[in-house]
């Protein structure tokens, strides 16, 4: 059942050159175009997550998120990650190592997720799939991030975001399930900064 | 001016320290006891003003047992020098003591944070102001050279509703440190206990 609506689907998105994505609608009347702006109105969102990388390995924390561009996850675990994004760069600290690693944002798929808005006219789409009670977007851009690409999946009634599953390079999967979600709470961008200084005199 | 107290046992608040003592290594809370309510409850989040610069924010400050770094930050923000432009990590301790107050008192209004973190330079601008207009006396109101609020230990605040005595006495019952009791604010700070202003 799931195959069928899924190829049914992709059929429907692999009109999305011509700028039909927008109108895909489920039967019950949902509209993706919706669920999609929905999110993207929100412009804070903090709340905590649960982290599944490829090895199996399950990590939490909380997070925060603030449009556009930015986004900070602290990990609970001791020797963990951090990640900042502060609407230019995103920054990963390995506490373990004590190394950080700067990429600019608008090369990873991150940017998709953390964006004023998604655009879907440009084939950034590739399919919408409906699956127990979520909707998953599946959104790719060979040109700007190569092979990767995010999965983001939304609650079917709410439209709230409920996890997004990241594809890297190398095709090795993290998934991110959030809860506890709190929205449009207003957060000082100080919350985003990277700390340049320190980094550069750790690296 | 009503505003409704909160019951805090003491047990209650051993056993919250105990928690974010052992799960917050960075900043053991042990001279702080936090409330159990704070934390056993459904969490609110702890709501911020900085009257100088109009900013108000609601800050989840925990997360289960432990410190929500983004809103660690938030409070970071609300206490940094805005004359200056700088901003530092605040003792956490301040942080939980606002939370801890501000559920005792159960007021919708938000904590107003008249002054937190201040440079060298705020500070003597400040004591300078203060002996200025006594007619270049030092009084116990000015701003003290060696200040709690340079180390980031210190925090002057008001709640809207609740009499400046009231909310005084409360801190001085949580014994965290300084207590300084002014006329329209109470300085609250994390180093030695001692005590001054007006009369409580």
């Amino acid at each position: 059942m799931t195959f069928s609506r899924r190829s049914f689907l992709a059929l429907l998105t692999a009109a999305a050159v011509t700028g039909m994505t927008a109108s895909v609608s489920f039967a019950d009347g949902v509209n993706v175009g919706d669920v999609i702006d929905k999110f993207t109105k929100i412009r804070s969102m903090s709340g905590e997550f649960v982290q599944f990388d490829y090895k199996g390995n399950q990590s939490e924390g909380t997070f925060a998120i603030l449009r556009p561009g930015m986004a900070r996850f602290d990990y609970r675990n001791k020797g963990g990650l951090n990640i900042l994004a502060d609407g230019k760069t995103v920054a990963v600290e390995n506490r373990r190592l004590k190394t950080w690693d700067l990429y600019p944002l608008s090369r990873t798929p991150l940017n998709l997720l953390l964006g004023d808005r998604i655009d879907l006219t440009t084939g950034i789409i590739k399919y919408v799939v409906e699956k127990d009670g979520l909707i998953a977007v599946m959104l790719a851009d060979q040109k700007t991030f190569g092979n990767s690409t995010i999965e983001i999946f939304f609650d079917k009634n709410t439209s709230e975001l409920r996890q997004w599953t990241l594809l890297d390079e190398a095709r090795r999967e993290t998934t991110v399930v959030v809860h506890n979600l709190k929205v449009n709470t207003p957060l000082p961008k100080h919350v985003f900064r990277i700390p340049y200084k320190d980094i550069r005199e750790r690296n | 001016m009503k505003h409704e107290e909160i019951d805090l046992s003491k047990r209650s608040f051993m056993k919250i320290a105990a928690t974010l003592g052992a799960t917050a290594a960075l900043c053991p809370l042990s001279s702080l006891m936090l409330p159990d309510s704070a934390l056993a409850e459904p969490m609110v989040p702890l709501r911020l003003f900085n009257p100088h610069t109009g900013e108000t924010y609601s800050v989840e400050l925990f997360s289960g047992s432990q410190w929500n770094k983004s809103g660690l930050l938030v409070c970071d923000w609300m206490m940094r020098d805005w004359r200056q432009k700088q901003v530092v990590n605040c003792d956490r301790k301040l942080y939980a003591a606002l939370y801890v107050i501000q559920r005792k008192f159960n007021v919708s209004s938000p904590i107003a944070i008249n002054s937190g973190f201040r440079s060298n330079a705020t500070n003597r601008m400040l004591r300078g102001n203060s002996i200025a207009r006594n007619g270049g006396r030092v009084t116990a109101e000015s701003p003290a050279v060696n200040s709690q609020h340079l180390y980031a230990k210190a925090v002057d605040f008001s709640i809207p509703g609740v009499p400046v005595p009231v909310v005084s006495r409360y801190v001085k019952s949580l014994n965290i440190g300084g207590l300084g009791v002014y006329s329209t604010f109470t300085h609250m700070d994390t180093g030695r206990i001692r005590q001054w202003g007006r009369p409580i």
